[in-house]
């Protein structure tokens, strides 16, 4: 059976569903008996989630209402600023 | 397409056809048309500065974030390749900059990825087994609260491995477009993702185990 380090390393791949029938059946046997790793994995979805959630992107909906003007022209005003020279 | 002198107007600007917009925007801000860029402003700006003050919580900052967001944006417009949306690509780079910003002024330090990895004793079992994760409440002061610690544990990532879950956690991307935005193999993409997210979950691990409350 696959140890607890073996599993971790093999959890983007799990995760992923990139894995063997073989892997697979082994990664679960060692599953079923080891509750840390199994909280580890789930520990590991909810990262992800968590993540993407976090950072997802707003609505399309948002748009220029909430933003102070003087944003709108320093960004512009930056730019004019910023703007390399032509080559 | 000529923008019109309309276009400096500092109103929101929302297109009809955004996709013809995009394309047009994208020509004309790549042979210099500042009329093109303002556009973009005024399209974008609203959804980028949500962004920024959602992680920063300050609108100064905030602020200061999306105009570093359009500045990198626009130095980097030519490599625009167009795999995703130009809104989904403004949104990576908002992210990036907010998160940098955050790192600043909370003065997180960056950490080790080597010391954020699990722990192992010689028979492959772990060693620093802590309490699982409690289930997380739907309650939207907690989920704020959460994004928080979520952003704070992103920006304390080294930037090569920050890079990769914007590109594929954040942004969607696969293993391989992630290797060709970055240059690099598609070993190496799956590699440093994996790592990070053992980084992220470490740094999350206090909170989400309601071991400390950061």
């Amino acid at each position: 059976m696959i140890t607890c380090k073996e599993c971790i390393e093999f959890l983007d791949d799990y995760i992923a569903g990139d894995v063997s029938p073989a892997a697979l059946e082994n990664f679960e046997k060692h599953l079923a008996l080891c509750p840390p790793c199994r909280d580890f994995i789930e520990s590991y979805r909810k990262t992800i989630e968590e993540t993407r959630c976090a950072c997802s992107e707003p609505d399309e909906q948002v748009g220029c209402d909430d933003v102070p003007p003087t944003l709108i022209s320093a960004i512009i005003e930056s730019r004019k600023l910023d703007r390399e020279p032509d080559a | 397409m000529a923008f019109s002198v309309s276009s400096m107007e500092m109103v929101p600007y929302i297109p009809d056809d955004p996709v013809a917009a995009e394309a047009e925007i994208l020509a004309g801000i790549r042979r210099g048309d500042d009329a093109a860029f303002n556009l973009l402003v005024r399209w974008h700006c609203g959804r980028m500065y949500a962004v920024a003050k959602r992680i920063l919580r300050d609108d100064a900052e905030a602020q200061d974030a999306t105009q570093e967001a359009f500045t990198m944006a626009y130095k980097a417009i030519a490599r625009f390749d167009g795999r995703s949306k130009l809104s989904t690509w403004l949104h990576r780079i908002t992210v990036n900059a907010a998160l940098m910003r955050l790192r600043k002024t909370k003065r997180l330090r960056e950490v080790s990825i080597e010391d954020t990895q699990p722990k192992f004793d010689d028979t492959g079992h772990r060693r620093d087994v802590g309490p699982a994760w409690k289930q997380t409440a739907q309650d939207e002061a907690l989920a704020t609260e959460r994004a928080g610690k979520v952003h704070e544990a992103i920006a304390q990532l080294p930037d090569s491995y920050r890079e990769v879950i914007m590109l594929r956690d954040i942004q969607q991307l696969d293993t391989d477009q992630t290797a060709e935005a970055l240059g690099i193999k598609s070993g190496a993409v799956k590699t440093r993702l994996h790592r990070a997210r053992l980084a992220l979950r470490e740094l999350l691990d206090p909170y989400m185990a309601g071991e400390a409350t950061w």
